[in-house]
């Protein structure tokens, strides 16, 4: 078994506009593992995924991708090495359609997707543009898996979208990573987060607060806490 | 009405290299959100070169078509890298830029080749259908511009490249995310788009000539088709470039010449108060 | 506070106002003696061009700094110098009556050209003033019985004597154009910081998206913007053709529109005097260089791309900057006189505490918010409780911004209907400025280029009220910024700038205060700091309050009211306490159990 984790994050630091966004955030993600990070708006999970992805640089700290280091580098060798991000509000490419989008990826990546996705076979030649939320997330998950990435990284799969639709993205995710794929997850709907993933971390203000095995995370008091101020 | 006839066939001819004409700078704008106002000036520089490898090296009329597309190309990936990257999302640091350049490369062609109009000399006849003289370069020229305009059509709605370059238009940091090289699929476009133009230019001497003057008039027409057919759509190129095609022939045919060239400069400025998004454009949203 | 106080010693201030008043005075002298020194005729020549470039690039900064770039002032310039012409020439009207019309007559063509092009932006304004020129030149050479076709008109006469002055005499001509140019630099004053409406201006040329929030009433400023430019272009263009005598079409080709904008862009569009400079650097260096037509071009090509490389605010703020430097002068910009006077003891408004029982100011009734096809909000019914401060949280994308936008008229009210002090109206930025509606954003706008306190004052004049120096001095001591009041916005840090951006929506004395996010990006001794702040200002002004966050605890602790919207719905409203354990509210931060 392979010791190195998949995805290291060291010491990470980061500023936007002068505003100080990430202070000495560390984390890792081991093979196969679902990782969840929680933490309410503004505690500074869009701009970890940011960083690790590539689009912003850090102003300290490292990221690495199975030992290598790849902070130094743009944002779409990182994704040729092995990091498939798929962002918040699930951006897709709106003028192609479905088949297209997925055709940008290497051949077998359509059919592994119509395996996983069959709502977006039926779709498959309906413009990117017009599907409904639900299907733009799960379409906008495949894109970031069409490279057959070492780690897959969702920002907030669950945002904007009805109850029923989040437990089927939720579902596809534990599929997707009982099938060997690792999966680093930022997501603020907390319980259900906690309830599929194997281990998370809590960030506040720009820092971790609290890490460890996801199913003792759920039974802790202080994260209802600092959800509701109760 | 033979009169209207050979108007509406030199309109039909003139729309196809129109469409050539200007597909470069609706592509520009298409993908890379580019307003690029040297792009007369740099067709203009392609043109030049065409002419001078055809008279001071003597080489045939289809080598000097490749010459000037090589040309227009290695020019267009300058401009990107040089300039229109660093400027990306500042409208007006784009536009200053490009005007620049535009104001450089005329003043500098004008001293360099003085201003005295040129041809370039080609060996075709004219043909004579009936009682329409059909000038065979035109045909020629024209035929070929629309298969160009095709094939650049098909190529971004069929091959992988231009899914990738649509991808990249649609939404350049999803693009990255998935592993394509934004800035070198920018600087291709560049390239792609002002060669294009070049070789327009050649085909469009015998109408027009060859002069530092020739940017201004190619210019002004490649905007008026590029926002009467929408700002990026391919499709909406060759429509406006035969419409603007038509319109230039029945005016220049029915008008004097002095009047004529507003007909088309009337028709940009009311689609721009009506509907500036244009006949295939996506308006945008004002939020 | 940090230590990132950037403290303004008061003689850096006085110290930078001297040297900018003796600038203007160096220019002012070296152009007025000009010729004394340049005394052959053809520098003469020159000099007149010179002046007249001087106005004619001051009249179009106008345009420019309203946030539009014109490729046509040449084309007005034209128009008047036609005007002008035919009416001494063929209507035998004296000059300067002629010269008023033709000014006029340009203004008047400016307003169509504005009309026309109301809703175009960047890009697609300067194509359509591009194509207006071009069609101007092409009728200009049709219409021959009239304007002379191709050829132009000739023998335009010189002005008339005024008390003995000949006008024949190109130094005396040269005096006339360069006060031609003073009342230029006086208009473009008054359309900058002279006058309410100037102010007004210019933030619409900074910042449109706040200038409207702010109650600037934007076409119609931007029409009066395009009215004066083209009336000093038309005038600058007669004086010019009576100069040479002549004009033709040739004269107003689009590349002299271009040349304009070069000028203005050289000396820098944000400088009163910036226009000028640029128009005698760009006049006066080709002519000394004895360049061809061509090699001018090629400078000004060059002289473009250094300005978008190296200087992108012009050689004036350029020149500046360097002086400044010299005197170890740096982020200053005093235009206002700064009299600070002892702070009140209370903040100084017209309102008191609120009464149970008096009509909302602001009310819902099944609002609802499309944008095309999909709704964003819908069945929103909501009282708003005056005087109080309301929270409104909800998750990402629940529609809370969205919910602002509609209540500043930035966002569609699509159906239901929306009341302010119980009667229905349908809102639009500016009514909404001005019934007293205030907010800010969730990136903090502010004016980057104005110093604190100019900003602020804006907060107050521009929405219609008069900026009362009392409730400005409150502020800025409340919100802790008098040691940065003439600190230059752009340089503050995101807190600074937050605590501005508060101060102006208050400064205006606002009934209704939105507050979008304030506390984003803040640690916690900053987060505690502006929460302290948010309920002093609240109690001290007994405004109502909508604040949208998502520091959960805070909202807890200072807001009375508390809804919660959840993909476009309200999903709970009610007393914080009593909302926090609603079971609905727990499923949309916690997920289902």
């Amino acid at each position: 078994m392979n010791d190195v984790p998949v995805l290291s994050v060291i010491n990470l630091q980061s500023r936007h506009d002068g505003a100080l966004k990430l202070s000495d955030v560390s984390l890792h993600v081991a093979q196969k593992e679902l990782v969840s990070i929680l933490g309410a708006n503004g505690a500074g999970k869009t701009s970890l995924l940011g960083v690790i992805s590539g689009l912003f640089k850090p102003s300290a700290g490292e990221v690495q991708l199975e030992g290598r280091s790849i902070t130094a580098l743009p944002a779409h060798e990182i994704a040729k090495a092995g990091v498939g991000f798929a962002p918040q509000n699930h951006p897709i490419f709106p003028s192609l359609t479905v088949d297209e989008c997925l055709a940008l990826g290497a051949g077998n990546a359509k059919l592994e997707t119509f395996v996983l996705f069959p709502n977006l076979k039926i779709k498959r030649n309906q413009l990117a543009g017009f599907l409904s939320g639900g299907e733009r997330q799960m379409l906008s998950m495949a894109i970031a898996m069409l490279n057959s990435p070492k780690i897959c990284i969702f920002d907030e799969p669950s945002s904007g979208l009805a109850p029923r639709i989040v437990s089927q993205v939720f579902e596809a995710i534990r599929v997707i990573v009982d099938n060997g794929v690792t999966v680093l997850m930022v997501e603020q709907n907390a319980r259900t987060a906690l309830k599929i993933a194997d281990r998370a971390y809590v960030m506040e203000h720009g820092r971790i607060t609290m890490s460890g095995k996801a199913a003792e995370l759920a039974e802790n008091d202080h994260i209802r806490r600092a959800y509701l101020g109760l | 009405m033979q009169l209207f006839l050979q108007q509406a066939i030199n309109g039909v001819m003139l729309g196809g290299m129109f469409s050539l004409m200007s597909i470069g700078l609706t592509m520009m704008f298409g993908i890379m959100k580019t307003a690029n106002f040297a792009y007369g000036a740099l067709y203009m520089i392609g043109g030049y070169a065409a002419f001078w490898a055809s008279s001071l090296l003597g080489t045939p009329y289809w080598l000097s078509l490749l010459i000037a597309f090589v040309v227009g190309f290695g020019m267009g990936i300058a401009v990107e890298v040089i300039g229109f990257r660093r400027f990306r999302g500042n409208e007006d640091a784009t536009l200053v830029f490009g005007l620049g350049v535009a104001l450089v490369a005329r003043g500098g062609s004008v001293l360099a080749w003085g201003s005295q109009t040129r041809y370039i000399p080609t060996s075709f006849a004219a043909y004579h259908l009936g009682p329409f003289i059909l000038p065979s370069a035109r045909i020629w020229a024209a035929l070929a511009s629309v298969v160009i305009v095709l094939a650049v059509y098909l190529i971004v709605v069929r091959t992988k490249w231009g899914r990738v370059i649509r991808a990249v238009a649609d939404n350049s940091e999803r693009a990255q995310l998935v592993g394509f090289d934004t800035s070198f699929q920018y600087a291709l476009v560049a390239g792609l788009a002002t060669g294009l133009s070049a070789v327009a230019c050649v085909f469009l001497i015998p109408v027009f000539s060859l002069s530092p003057t020739v940017d201004d008039s190619a210019l002004y027409t490649a905007m008026t088709i590029v926002i009467l057919g929408g700002l990026g759509s391919i499709v909406g190129c060759g429509a406006g470039g035969f419409i603007i095609g038509v319109v230039t022939a029945f005016s220049f045919g029915y008008l004097n010449s002095t009047i004529a060239p507003m007909v088309p400069l009337l028709l940009l400025l009311i689609v721009l108060a009506v509907r500036p998004e244009g006949l295939f454009g996506r308006r945008e949203r004002a939020v | 506070m940090s230590s990132m106080i950037q403290t303004a010693p008061k003689n850096w201030v006085n110290t930078a106002c001297l040297l900018n008043r003796l600038g203007a005075i160096a220019l002012i002298v070296s152009l007025v003696a000009a010729p004394l020194i340049a005394s052959n005729q053809y520098y003469l020549n020159v000099l007149v061009l010179m002046a007249l470039n001087a106005t004619l690039a001051t009249g179009l900064a106008i345009v420019v700094r309203a946030g539009r770039l014109s490729l046509a002032q040449a084309t007005f310039s034209g128009i008047g110098g036609y005007t002008s012409g035919l009416l001494v020439m063929k209507l035998g009207m004296d000059y300067w009556p002629a010269l008023l019309l033709a000014g006029m007559f340009a203004a008047v063509v400016g307003v169509l050209l504005g009309l026309t092009s109301l809703r175009l932006r960047g890009f697609y304004f300067a194509i359509a003033t591009f194509t207006f020129s071009q069609l101007v030149i092409i009728i200009l050479r049709a219409w021959t019985p009239v304007t002379g076709g191709m050829s132009g008109m000739f023998g335009l006469p010189v002005p008339p004597d005024i008390l003995g002055i000949s006008f024949l005499n190109a130094r005396n001509y040269y005096y006339l154009a360069l006060f031609a140019a003073a009342l230029s630099v006086s208009a473009s004053y008054a359309c900058s910081a002279g006058t309410r409406f100037g102010r007004g201006l210019t933030v619409l040329g900074e910042d449109e998206v706040l200038a409207r929030a702010l109650g600037v009433p934007a076409t119609r400023y931007r029409l009066y913007a395009f009215a004066i430019s083209s009336f000093i272009g038309g005038v600058a263009g007669s004086l010019s053709a009576h100069f040479i005598q002549g004009i033709s079409p040739s004269d107003i080709q689009p590349i002299a529109s271009v040349f304009v904008v070069v000028m203005v862009m050289a000396g820098g569009a944000n400088m009163l005097l910036g226009p000028i400079v640029g128009a005698v650097v760009m006049t006066a260096v080709p002519e000394l260089l004895r360049a061809s037509a061509q090699w001018s071009m090629v400078f000004y090509g060059l002289f473009l791309l250094a300005y978008v490389f190296f200087f992108q605010n012009g050689l004036l703020p350029l020149l500046q900057k360097a002086v400044y430097r010299i005197f170890n002068i740096t982020v200053i910009r005093p235009e206002y006189s700064i009299a600070a006077i002892d702070r009140p003891a209370a903040y100084p408004t017209r309102r008191t505490a609120p009464v149970a029982g008096n009509i909302a100011h602001l009310q819902f009734g099944k609002m609802q918010c499309n944008y095309g096809n999909l709704a964003v909000l819908q069945e929103i019914d909501w009282k708003i409780e005056n005087g109080c401060i309301n929270g409104l949280i909800g998750p990402n994308g629940a529609g809370k911004t969205t919910f602002f936008n509609v209540v500043t008229g930035v966002a569609p009210l699509s159906g239901g209907r929306m009341l302010w002090k119980g009667e229905a109206i349908v809102p639009t930025p500016e009514s909404m400025a001005r019934r007293g509606v205030a907010r800010t954003f969730q990136h903090a706008r502010i004016l980057e280029n104005h110093t604190v306190f100019e900003a602020i004052s804006l907060g107050a004049e521009l929405p219609g009220s008069k900026p009362e120096p009392a409730r400005l001095e409150w502020l800025i001591s409340k919100l802790k910024l008098q040691s940065i009041r003439d600190v230059r916005s752009g340089g503050l840090t995101h807190y600074q700038k937050r605590l501005v951006s508060i101060g102006m929506a208050m400064a205006s004395d606002c009934e209704v205060l939105l507050l979008d996010e304030p506390l984003a990006g803040l640690d916690d001794t900053e987060t505690d700091e502006l929460t302290q702040i948010i309920l002093d200002l609240h109690q001290a002004a007994h405004n109502t309050v909508l604040l949208i966050e998502h520091k959960l605890s805070v909202i807890m602790r200072i807001c009375s009211h508390l809804t919660v919207l959840d993909q476009g719905r309200i999903i709970a409203q009610g007393a914080p306490k009593a909302v926090a354990s609603n079971e609905d509210v727990i499923r949309a931060y916690l997920g289902d159990e």
